[in-house]
């Protein structure tokens, strides 16, 4: 007889971080992980579903994540989210003046709950090392398939990555892949960026919550890009000042950061920031989001999502030579595939972006379901919204 | 597990540590004697190293490499398979699993299996990996929480008893890096 879990969630990244850490503690609980941590290098050319650290190395991310985003979605829940995020750092003062009425800005210091390992014992989780076949919808019921074993729960959470998640609906005959497959690459890129034709007159989204600036065509590649809030941003420098650790470990390091913003680089990258007008200089840190298409594709024999090698190649060229970015690096561009709207869910599968699906066997846990987040951190808002899920789901 | 696997494992159990070897022989299974009373099964066995310092006991092990590793140091033990032990009902007073069932996606037809051959009112000693030190062998498979070992161990006539952490010294834990929860179920 195969014990019948409470809740399987697949994946041990952020994204099961956040929802553990609205989890009560009576409930049973696997987790499943592809294990081989330790040293294990992320292969751009294999399927990409691997992550390197076990919890995501939460302890070294910092971002922005916003309020606007929870307030779409979840209108009745923003003080769960403003209360989660005060919740996972260790000192929650401090966090908390880093709320303000649209943003929660992550600081880069150790989260409480990076520690998954913490988490996971604190819980009592199984975890099951493995890389899942399959999942089953059953009538009262979800199964994880590894080999031959089966692993039962009254809901799963697919917390795999958009393309570990959607590969597993894929491979389980589960919401039918389309043509939106590939739909989408993100970039991260914050090395001496020179913006591209159009972007110095459009202004940024209002409070910091970046709408799309550019659109258009680039080798075959449709695109779309955003940028995020920088390393430095004279909007914020009173909450640079009293708050010594957001975006930065240190207050000297903070004053710091003022004394080297008469550098050209970083007084330019400030207006870009507050204006939106670029005047130039080198050492800037505005940070890009590229979503492009045609990246990734699904091959029906192997059943992977893979990536389009001669489209990335093609791609990275041109962000290059015609955007001018330099020290490009593949691996950063090679970051995410986006969900919503490359699955066709059916009845048992959700999105726990949507609070009518949190009723499901299955749901799925990612960034990319949400349409688009803009500048706000994705990992962390998913992260925020998995745990606003389980809060609810378990209430 | 396959041939290879097999032979894999074999070199890697005989490719002990000293260090580890004088925490089993000193340490562990001092530990383990407490609770080992009549005659002991050992299920995986490996290279018999408990079995070798126990009287009265008899390894069982799936990897016949191991197996025949112990019969030529005239140490007994069985080989089996589809986790089925080649003995009678109730004729074990004591069954040990030492770092086994994480080994396994499903233990319950070994645990129940075992259980059939231990006697009414005999131990089984269920040591597994904690978490801080699962990830430190590949072939680890589940790592079983304290919440499903005392409460949802699904073996019928089995309860559970007690458990204890070995090593449970905090300078000892700091050398050998590989701390195990034991859980004693005795059959009812």
């Amino acid at each position: 007889m195969t014990k019948l879990y409470d809740l399987i969630i697949i994946g041990s990244g952020p994204i099961c971080a956040g929802i553990l850490h609205g989890i009560p503690d009576n409930l049973s609980i696997a987790v499943i992980t592809h294990g081989g941590y330790g040293g294990y290098e992320v292969d751009v050319n294999g399927d990409l579903t691997y992550a390197n650290r076990f919890g995501g190395g939460l302890d070294e991310w910092h971002g922005v994540s916003s309020l606007a985003l929870y307030k779409k979605h979840y209108p009745s829940d923003m003080a769960l989210a403003k209360e989660f995020f005060s919740e996972i750092y260790m000192e929650r003062e401090e966090i908390c003046e880093c709320i303000d009425e649209s943003h929660i800005y992550i600081p880069n210091k150790k989260i409480d709950l990076h520690n998954l390992v913490e988490l996971i014992e604190s819980l009592n989780c199984d975890v099951i090392v493995g890389n899942v076949d399959s999942v089953n919808l059953e009538s009262f019921y979800a199964e994880a398939i590894i080999g031959d074993a089966r692993f039962r729960a009254k809901k799963i959470i697919l917390a795999a990555g958009a393309i570990g998640s959607m590969r597993l609906l894929s491979n389980s005959g589960l919401g039918t892949p389309n043509a939106y497959i590939g739909n989408h690459i993100n970039g991260y890129c914050n090395f001496n960026v020179k913006p591209p034709e159009g972007a110095l007159s459009i202004k940024r989204g209002k409070g910091g919550h970046a709408k799309p600036i550019v659109s258009g065509i680039l080798s075959g590649h449709e695109y779309i890009q955003y940028h995020r809030p920088s390393l430095f941003d004279f909007r914020y420098k009173d909450m640079l000042i009293k708050n010594k650790s957001t975006y930065s470990r240190s207050k000297s390091e903070v004053y710091s950061k003022i004394l080297r913003a008469m550098s050209p680089g970083l007084i330019s990258e400030a207006i870009y920031n507050r204006y939106g007008y670029w005047i130039g200089g080198s050492n800037s840190n505005v940070y890009y989001q590229i979503e492009s298409t045609n990246v990734y594709y699904y091959d029906h024999q192997k059943k992977l999502i893979l990536v389009d090698q001669n489209n990335l190649k093609s791609f990275n060229h041109s962000l290059k030579s015609d955007f001018g970015f330099k020290q490009l690096c593949e691996e950063t561009i090679v970051s995410g595939i986006h969900f919503y709207n490359s699955v066709n869910p059916v009845d048992g599968i959700g999105i726990i972006a949507n609070k009518e699906s949190w009723s499901n066997t299955i749901l799925v846990a990612d960034s990319s379901c949400l349409k688009s987040i803009g500048g706000a951190h994705h990992t962390f808002s998913i992260m925020a919204m998995g745990n606003l899920a389980a809060r609810r789901i378990y209430e | 597990m396959n041939e290879a696997d097999m032979i894999q494992y074999h070199e890697w159990l005989l490719r002990r540590s000293w260090k580890g070897y004088l925490y089993r022989r000193y340490y562990l299974y001092p530990r383990l004697w407490r609770y080992v009373r009549g005659k002991t099964l050992d299920v995986g066995c490996g290279i018999g190293d408990f079995i070798g310092l126990t009287k009265n006991s008899i390894g069982a092990d799936i990897n016949k490499y191991n197996v025949q590793y112990c019969l030529n140091k005239n140490i007994d033990a069985v080989l089996f398979s589809n986790n089925k032990l080649p003995f009678d009902e109730n004729s074990f007073d004591c069954v040990i699993f030492d770092n086994v069932i994480e080994h396994i996606y499903d233990s319950n037809d070994i645990l129940n299996d075992a259980a059939r051959v231990l006697s009414k009112g005999g131990l089984m000693v269920i040591g597994v990996p904690v978490f801080k030190h699962f990830f430190h062998d590949a072939d680890h498979k589940i790592y079983h929480s304290k919440d499903s070992m005392m409460n949802a161990l699904l073996v019928p006539r089995m309860e559970y008893e007690s458990d204890f952490n070995t090593p449970s010294n905090s300078i000892l834990k700091l050398i050998f890096k590989h701390t195990c929860r034991w859980y004693v179920y005795k059959k009812t």
